[in-house]
């Protein structure tokens, strides 16, 4: 009864679902946008003969530093007389549930659909404008150019660097089938999820429901849009009310662009060792970043990040 | 003082019906070799359902009295929305076990046949962890059900009881699951197979 109960509470699973069915892309344009305190990431895959292929549309809400919750929708893409066509077969969401009991929360999950979502798409430059759905519509640049506006060697070029970084652990999270859950549980034989540009993310946990646990998160060269690599490592440990600590180091790597042509690398790390956890979620404490170029930041998980994504990133 | 002509004729009358009644009580025990289906709702509106083989105990006590189905559960396929699958494709372990606790009432129903039935609180528990790249599947459904056994007495005898053969059923109706936060919506479990046991006279 026990190692049932181990399996994990939250709503029923898919019958026979498999972890990891996202989509991979033989090379890829990806765009930023980030309305208010939102941010909306758009990767558009090409095969290897450059037909357009798979994409990947995610919107992630970050009124803390931490970020609370998201969305992504993967499918098939094409263009059609001045629009986007997006042919939806995925709908990936990781909720906010911080009001929730720890036992009723869901976590992210996964849900097969067949939508189609047409919006007008009009490029300019390395802008690309979406309209036709109050979801996804904006001005969108081009994410690589982007991060040739991030600075390395202030306070707020690290805080830049945190939410940059934080994105690619953000569209990991929403993709892991269960986090945020007892539904992690799953993963006390480990998987790892491959990331839609290149590597992958491994995912542990030791411990049960009713034990303290341990999560492993092992960020692998893991890519899910263009110009942002993790590699490194974040280890969680919680009690059975989901209080605890972290632990572990992610190094980033931004590969930003001018105009299309590589621009400098910039390094750094996002460290763990201070971060609280609390039912479950950040709660307090710290994230030590370090740039490569000297920038460092202590960033507080619960508060609103200092900078904004735009103004980092130069958004319109 | 004469005595009573009619009462040795009172005591032959009684004679049978205490002879059927006697018949009727002690313990039955067996086992059983049958199938389950189930079929439930979430409150996500999709339906699941599961092909399990079960292997039961089956007891009981006196011509009314305690009832107990106690069976374990090897969920063969499994399906949600229409899309089926065997288990062992999918699920790395695979197992269940069912409950059914209440009260019967045993009846003769014929010549060496006798049958029960009654009521009870049910519950079944399926567990399916996932193979690698699968994600693990878990329930704990509990409701109201009913079962029924009909038991035939060859002649034979087993431990020094009578041996009784026969079929039973069972259906439950399951409305909260405590594993899954409640996600249950409705279920249906029924289950059905042939008895061997011994008991009685």
């Amino acid at each position: 009864m026990l190692f049932a109960l181990a399996l994990g509470c939250g709503p029923y699973a898919e019958v026979g679902q498999k972890l990891d069915v996202a989509l991979t892309f033989a090379s890829a344009q990806s765009y930023v946008t980030a309305p208010g305190t939102e941010a909306r990431i758009l990767v558009l895959g090409r095969d290897a003969s450059g037909s357009p292929s798979g994409f990947a549309l995610s919107s992630l809400e970050l009124p803390q530093a931490a970020g609370i919750s998201g969305r992504t929708l993967e499918g098939s893409w094409s263009e059609s007389g001045g629009s986007l066509v997006l042919k939806v077969m995925l709908d990936y969401e990781m909720p906010d549930e911080r009001g929730e009991g720890l036992l009723n929360r869901a976590g992210s999950t996964r849900t097969s659909v067949n939508q189609t979502k047409t919006l007008g798409a009009v490029t300019s430059g390395d802008t690309l404008t979406l309209s036709g759905d109050s979801t996804w519509e904006g001005t969108y640049v081009l994410l690589t150019d982007a991060l040739a506006a991030l600075g390395t060697s202030t306070a707020a070029d690290a805080d830049c660097a945190f939410l940059v970084a934080n994105l690619a652990v953000l569209t990991s999270e929403v993709r892991i089938i269960g986090f945020g859950g007892p539904g992690m549980l799953q993963y006390n034989s480990p998987f790892t999820y491959v990331g839609t540009l290149s590597g992958g993310v491994e995912v542990g946990l030791s411990g049960g429901l009713f034990t303290t646990s341990t999560t492993d998160i092992n960020y692998m060269s893991f890519s899910d849009f263009s110009g942002v690599s993790l590699d490194g490592e974040q280890i969680t440990y919680a009690d059975s009310g989901g209080n605890g600590h972290m632990q572990g180091t992610v190094a980033f790597t931004f590969e930003p662009t001018t105009n299309g042509a590589p621009g400098t690398e910039v390094t750094g790390s996002i460290k763990y060792d201070a971060v609280q956890i609390g039912s479950g979620v950040a709660s307090g404490g710290t994230y030590l970043v370090a740039l490569a170029g000297g920038g460092t930041d202590n960033i507080d998980p619960v508060t609103a990040p200092a900078e904004s994504l735009a103004s980092c990133l130069a958004l319109p | 003082m004469e005595p009573n002509a009619s009462a040795p004729a009172a005591a032959l009358a009684q004679g049978p019906e205490m002879e059927v009644s006697n018949a009727l009580d002690g313990w039955r025990s067996g086992v059983a070799l049958g199938w389950q289906g189930m079929t439930f709702w979430s409150h996500e509106s999709h339906r699941y359902e599961f092909q399990s083989l079960a292997l039961s105990y089956i007891g009981s006590k006196g011509h009314v009295g305690p009832l107990i189905h106690l069976s374990a559960l090897l969920p063969l396929q499994a399906g949600e929305d229409g899309h089926v699958v065997a288990t062992s494709s999918v699920y790395q372990d695979r197992w269940g076990a069912d409950l059914l606790l209440g009260r019967q009432w045993r009846w003769q129903a014929g010549k060496d046949f006798e049958a029960e039935a009654g009521p009870g609180i049910h519950s079944t528990l399926l567990v399916l962890p996932g193979r690698y790249g699968y994600r693990d599947f878990s329930a704990l459904l509990l409701g109201l059900g009913g079962a029924t056994v009909l038991r035939f007495r060859p002649g034979a005898r087993i431990v020094g009881e009578p041996l009784r053969i026969g079929t039973f059923a069972a259906v439950a109706f399951d409305f909260y699951d405590p594993l899954r936060s409640n996600d249950l919506r409705a279920g249906l479990t029924f289950r059905a197979g042939l008895y061997a046991g011994f008991g009685g006279r």
